[in-house]
């Protein structure tokens, strides 16, 4: 939530001067006293009054926090239910967090729900978002995690980029990287970001995109074609 | 088996009621024909066959349990 102290010599003055800071409207926003200085310095003319003032999101915040609860619990739903009908007994727990829904499956058949390189848990995740998709009439992340997999994933691709990247940087050769998804090249991308020698292309298209790690302003030419 | 795409399949099209899947056993594999009405077909194939892929695996490894192999046909 955007918030800001400010002081003034009455509360309205200070309040005018927030308003202002912020760029809004009194109606949109809660305005809080924090201190009036009444102290024996106010004969000095150093009276001055603190306010807080903030956005009030409070009904769309309500609002969304539902839907988005709504769709929380559907996409636990659908998740159990087809890993269920997998013939998989298992629990799912889901949260919302920054990017997205994130749902966890609890079982004791992980390799069987992971499959050969996360390719089960991919198409589960893959099939679940377009469900619930559907289902709310808009985009959304969903991830689909068991047995923190992704995580380890995330590690092993990270210091596999780096390895990568050293040698891209010692021989002056590109790299490609293959059967990434999306959410995978751009972990690559953010990590390299802010690298001054390195820099990463995703190439291609669709499913056969495949992701370049090269030397930062290395002529285009060379790797197109 | 049936029920696994039947519930994936009506979840994803715009007719869930013209689904209908077909459920041919062997003794080693099985064959699922899935039917959807008219226009649902893109819906079930998904952009360069990412749905029908995805449905392929999550049916693949519910096989694997029951050590068969289990293939997805799509019909219209």
């Amino acid at each position: 939530m955007e918030w800001i102290i400010e002081r003034g010599r009455t509360k309205e003055q200070a309040l005018e001067k927030a308003l202002k800071k912020l760029g809004a409207r009194p109606e949109e926003v809660k305005v809080e006293l924090l201190e009036k200085n009444k102290g024996f310095l106010s004969f000095l003319g150093d009276r001055s009054v603190k306010v807080k003032v903030s956005y009030i999101n409070q009904e769309n915040d309500i609002e969304e926090t539902e839907e988005m609860s709504n769709e929380l619990k559907e996409a636990k739903q659908v998740l159990l239910a087809i890993v269920e009908k997998m013939g998989i007994p298992c629990t799912v727990d889901g949260e919302n967090g920054p990017e997205g829904l994130y749902l966890t499956i609890r079982s004791d058949k992980g390799g069987l729900i992971i499959g050969k390189r996360g390719e089960t848990l991919d198409a589960l995740q893959y099939i679940v978002t377009k469900i619930i998709q559907k289902r709310a009439k808009r985009k959304m992340t969903i991830l689909v995690d068991t047995e923190d997999y992704r995580k380890r994933g995330e590690e092993k691709l990270t210091d596999l980029a780096r390895t990568m990247a050293a040698r891209v940087k010692q021989t002056g050769q590109s790299v490609t990287l293959r059967n990434l998804t999306t959410r995978e090249r751009k972990l690559i991308h953010t990590l390299f970001k802010e690298e001054p020698e390195i820099e990463t292309i995703s190439q291609g298209d669709g499913i056969t995109k495949t992701l370049v790690i090269t030397l930062r302003g290395k002529s285009k030419n060379e790797w197109i074609n | 088996m049936r029920d696994l795409i039947l519930y994936i399949a009506r979840a994803l099209v715009d007719l869930p009621e013209e689904v209908v899947v077909n459920e041919v056993e062997g003794e080693k594999t099985m064959v699922l024909e899935l039917r959807v009405g008219k226009g649902d077909i893109g819906k079930v194939i998904g952009k360069e066959g990412k749905t029908a892929r995805a449905m392929r695996v999550i049916l693949n490894a519910a096989a694997t349990k029951l050590r068969k192999r289990a293939v997805l046909e799509i019909l219209e």
